[in-house]
């Protein structure tokens, strides 16, 4: 790997598609550490996407998701989101607090404190594996936690990168546990370079 | 402008402007929509005599030297455009209502960047491409940590926003 395909991480190319799948494995590994239970990713699909149309992965638009997002800076600059319909979010708040299914039914400090959680684990898993690989120095922001409408909370991330390109590779995950439901999606957006 | 849609349908016609997207027309009935605004902004110019309206989609601020790109994903660029492509439809520059309403500032957390002001300096931008325009703004919702979709009737010019608690208000 050249350190110039890496720097924007160019999704595109096989090899650092191999990679990013990868480090997915690996976040949710950490995910699976984080909650006690066996979490598998189901599959990951990597899709040049119109940056418009990214929201229509979620539902469209106006559907209500819980995100929550991560920036990347180091020798890579792009953004890590964690998305979840809110009734999963909810579900797996539950699972991590040890609670029964349904208990948590609205987004408040501690619900966001442990999705924030999540997303950590998740990033720093994900990161972890890409600088380990790579040789590459990747940080991770501290989360953002986040309930609105999909083409809300994606507008300010999109709007970067629709500035230089109209489309974007988008990386996509979901991942679940056979009994309980723990699906989400986990986009990585990497930064147009700018010339 | 393939952005710029001309339809003569007789049955109620909604038009979805998505991120970058600009929609003009006179169509007596149609709907015109942005679903789901975060930092980004629903410009909307109407002339009510002649019937013609348009909206636009304004992602950032300024277009700066950024090549091949589209004039209406930018306020500096997409106000005139927007203008310009309203008066192709027959309306009058002096006759038209601009309102603006989105720029929420959606990601508030210690740590992110200030490109999150995004929806701050849309608002300023587009308030600044009015003034050269010499087009007052006759209303704006801007602002705030929430989501909102926006909707012009283009019979009447009449403009809704509704927010992520489902509340519809008229601008």
């Amino acid at each position: 790997m050249t350190l110039e395909s890496v720097k924007g991480i160019d999704l595109g190319c096989d090899s650092n598609a191999e990679l990013i799948s990868s480090g997915v494995k690996s976040a949710v590994v950490g995910l699976s550490q984080m909650a006690g239970q066996d979490i598998k990713v189901i599959g990951v699909s990597i899709k040049k996407v119109p940056v418009k149309d990214i929201s229509d992965l979620f539902g469209g638009p106006e559907a209500l998701i819980i995100v929550v997002y991560l920036e990347i800076s180091g020798n890579s600059n792009g953004h890590m989101v964690l998305v979840y319909k809110p009734e999963v979010a909810f579900d797996l708040v539950d699972l991590l607090l040890g609670q029964p299914t349904g208990t948590t039914k609205e987004l408040s400090d501690m619900e966001r404190s442990a999705l924030g959680e999540v997303g950590n684990v998740m990033g720093s898993f994900f990161l972890n594996y890409l600088a380990d690989t790579t040789g590459q120095r990747l940080l991770p922001s501290p989360p953002a936690v986040m309930m609105d409408m999909a083409g809300a909370v994606l507008d300010a991330t999109l709007a970067n990168i629709l500035a230089y390109s109209d489309e974007t590779y988008a990386m996509e995950a979901m991942f679940g546990t056979s009994d309980r439901q723990v699906a989400g999606t986990f986009l990585v957006l990497p930064e147009p370079i700018q010339k | 402008m393939n952005t710029v849609m001309e339809i003569a349908e007789k049955e109620k016609t909604s038009f979805l402007v998505a991120m970058g997207e600009i929609v003009v027309t006179a169509l007596p009935d149609a709907v015109l929509a942005c679903v789901g605004l975060g930092s980004c902004i629903a410009v909307c110019g109407y002339d009510g005599v002649a019937k013609v309206g348009g909206m636009v989609h304004v992602v950032m601020p300024q277009s700066h030297a950024l090549t091949n790109n589209n004039p209406a994903k930018f306020a500096d660029t997409a106000v005139p455009l927007l203008v310009s492509e309203i008066t192709k439809l027959g309306g009058v520059r002096e006759r038209l209502t601009v309102k603006m309403a989105g720029g929420a500032q959606i990601i508030i957390a210690v740590g992110i960047k200030d490109i999150f002001n995004t929806g701050e300096k849309n608002a300023a931008e587009i308030t600044a491409a009015l003034e050269r325009e010499k087009i007052p703004l006759a209303a704006a919702d801007v602002g705030g940590t929430h989501g909102r979709t926006v909707r012009m009737y283009l019979d009447t010019g009449r403009i809704t926003i509704k927010s992520v608690n489902g509340d519809i208000r008229e601008l």
